[in-house]
């Protein structure tokens, strides 16, 4: 690997998991995931059709992983980006290249905790700029510093990994025999299974346990792909659930903010929502958690509505600065209604701090509560998967289609709330939330996503035998061939994820079921099975 | 006593941790919220309730109600609830209150005034540290921990630290 090339993957690595420009821009959702980041490699490395299936390939098995709250249980960004470089320079195949990866992904957490921590210093900045009545001076610690912190912890390690750690991991492949390759493709084979498990856990449940076999039944014995997977059980799900667009008009409220006789500039709130929708956690630390964020997306609206009264300015600051913690596009609907509130305080109204303070806490649980379990364990999985199987066969448009799709969906929804906030009221977000429209889609994305995990059981992950019997003297069979392929193509796949599935359900650890599955394929090459 | 699965302290009550992770794991089919201001607050209390899967019952109550529910024997043998409180004192009064603990999980607790940082989500005030070591030498085990894929700790550990 050049020096160049290094240092444009480490710039990658830092580029996910920052503000900037596709990274934590929109909750981790894009070049965080190793299948636009397999993209964006293997373009540096100079394939970028290997690097996109490379990717696909390590995505699989963090389809089902979950950030909530602030936890980190494996980085799959530096395990996308480190990954698939090391694995192009290598030259090894996809399969073994998750193996390389997988270990990539616990050691990225470290980063995770690191820059939580190291930002909890950062917040006496901003209550300094709190009590100065600052508003023009946040974005250098809501954005500036934690984002040097974050270069520092990211970049700088990933580029000589990747400088110096391509050779060794090289020349210790090549050197490696023939049995050992074998192995690790067969670990690599069946690593999907994992991740394919630990999705089925948020939607392998009641009726929708059906379309998992279904989606494989249609995925084995017809050998369709993942994206038309989706489309038939995109509309098997709408019709399930019955779904209509009326069910989108949840409040049939006035808008109840029309009174206010200053009002904020349309720009100002749009401004106050984009700074939240895209750094609201670029200073996450675990003293405020996106508090520094919130007090950064309020800052405009703050100048606005307070530009003559000092005082009121440093009051609103302070009470921006508090600890905060929520799903950021769900969240939306608190930046719209907490700055209709500051409107109407600006206005005259009888709004306290304690106002501020309890509307904030009551909303922030429940809307992560629902937010995280929309975003993250349906929709985005959902659009993932319904692009991965191309991405896999070494389609480079995949993963841009997915990122379109994703920053529609997810801006459309994001501006939505943020408007139902601001023009309707808390009210409005209760309504919403009581009329079970989000559990429908959540229900319908379950339904979807079952049926694509169903397919991909069948087409990526990979598992067989070798193992012949002798039937005569002169006449043997194959288990897999005689067997298992004539009842249906990719059952052991089927029965190894589902076996994933139930061990993940008693409670047991990814890296622990993981070492399990890796251990099976040592014996089972070693003594010939597999 | 009613079938209590998980008995948890944090401040956010129910949001992505719970929804996600260990409503999962516990295979819970129930949530009890023992929390005064939440029981008087209408609108959150609609709002928790509004949340969650229809099939998963949401009680809210006072600490005081919460301990009076959770002591009765249960009708459905089947019942699995995860215990939520804001706070470790609404957990001593639980104790207190006859409800047996053996463990409880110590989750988030945001910074606020008066709050110092205990482990990375945790800030306590010197009344909560307090009360934490009181449930400790009632002999209720603590665990530091975010969601189930993380290593529990004890939070004597911490403590000793």
């Amino acid at each position: 690997m050049t020096f160049l090339q290094a240092l444009l993957i480490a710039i990658t690595y830092y580029l996910a998991n920052s503000p900037w420009p596709f990274g934590g821009l929109g909750n981790y959702a894009t070049l965080y995931r190793p299948m636009v980041s397999g993209l964006v490699v293997g373009c540096i490395m100079g394939n970028p059709v290997l690097g996109t299936q490379i990717g696909a390939t390590i995505n699989l098995i963090y389809i089902g992983f979950i950030s909530a709250g602030g936890s980190m249980p494996a980085d799959m960004s530096l395990a996308g980006t480190l990954g698939t470089a090391l694995a192009i320079s290598a030259n090894i195949d996809t399969d073994a290249a998750l193996a390389l990866a997988v270990p990539l992904g616990l050691l990225g957490s470290l980063v995770w905790v690191a820059h939580l921590t190291l930002c909890s210093f950062l917040v006496r900045i901003a209550d300094r700029y709190a009590e100065e009545g600052k508003t023009d001076q946040t974005w250098k610690v809501a954005v500036l510093y934690p984002q040097l912190i974050l270069f520092a912890l990211t970049a700088i390690p990933c580029f000589f990994a990747a400088y110096y750690g391509s050779g060794i991991v090289a020349s210790v492949l090549n050197s490696l025999s023939g049995t050992f390759m074998t192995i690790l493709s067969t670990i690599g084979g069946m690593l999907p299974a994992v991740g394919i498990g630990m999705m089925l856990m948020s939607i392998f449940k009641g009726k929708a346990k059906i379309y998992f076999f279904l989606g494989f039944f249609i995925a084995a014995y017809f050998g369709l792909g993942t994206l038309p997977v989706s489309l038939i059980f995109l509309c098997v799900a709408l019709l399930v659930t019955d779904f209509k667009p009326e069910d989108l008009n949840v409040s049939k409220a006035e808008d109840t903010n029309n009174t206010s006789a200053k009002r904020l500039s349309k720009a100002t709130l749009n401004k106050a929502w984009w700074r939240w929708m895209y750094y609201f956690q670029a200073c996450y630390n675990y003293e405020r958690m996106q508090g520094i964020g919130f007090l950064h997306s309020m800052s405009p609206v703050i100048a606005e509505l307070y530009q003559d009264k000092p005082d009121e300015k440093i009051k609103a600051m302070k009470r921006h600065t508090e600890f905060f913690n929520t799903e950021n596009a769900t969240g939306s609907a608190v930046i719209g209604l907490v700055a209709a509130m500051e409107e109407q305080r600006a206005n005259g109204a009888d709004l306290d701090d304690e106002s501020f303070t309890n509307i904030k806490a009551g909303l922030m649980g429940p809307l992560a509560g629902v937010g995280d379990t929309l975003w993250q364990t349906v929709m985005i999985p959902m659009m993932i998967l319904m692009f991965i199987g191309m991405a896999k066969e070494g389609n480079v448009i995949a993963p841009i289609l997915y990122c379109v799709l994703f920053y529609v969906v997810y801006n459309a929804f994001g501006y939505w709330l943020l408007k139902l906030g601001y023009n309707k009221g808390s009210e409005a977000i209760l309504n919403l939330m009581e009329s079970g429209v989000i559990n429908k889609v959540i229900t319908a994305a379950g339904i979807l996503g079952c049926a694509v995990l169903g397919g991909l059981v069948s087409k990526y992950v990979s598992l067989s035998t070798t193992i012949t019997l002798q039937e005569s003297a002169d006449a043997t069979m194959s288990l897999q061939k005689d067997f298992f392929d004539a009842i249906c193509p990719g059952l052991l796949p089927l029965l190894l994820t589902l076996g994933c599935y139930k061990m993940l359900m008693k409670g047991m650890k990814s890296y622990t079921v993981m070492l399990i599955i890796i251990a099976i394929a040592v014996v089972g090459v070693l003594v010939h099975i597999f | 006593m009613r079938n209590i699965v998980l008995a948890r302290i944090d401040d956010r009550l129910i949001h992505g941790q719970i929804m996600t992770a260990w409503l999962k794991t516990t295979v819970a089919n129930q949530i009890v919220i023992a929390d005064d201001s939440t029981y008087k607050n209408a609108f959150t209390s609609r709002l928790l309730k509004a949340i969650v899967p229809a099939e998963i019952k949401v009680v809210i109550q006072d600490v005081k109600g919460a301990g009076e529910y959770l002591s009765e024997n249960s009708i459905d043998s089947t019942e699995k609830i995860i215990l939520l409180t804001k706070s470790p004192e609404a957990m001593e009064l639980l104790i207190n209150a006859g409800i047996k603990l053996p463990t409880i999980v110590l989750g988030n607790m945001g910074y606020k005034q008066g709050r110092k940082s205990f482990s990375r989500n945790v800030s306590v005030s010197p009344d909560e540290m307090a009360t934490i070591q009181r449930i400790l030498e009632s002999g209720t085990e603590m665990y530091y921990q975010m969601i189930p894929a993380d290593e529990r700790v004890n939070v004597k550990k911490i403590l000793n630290k």
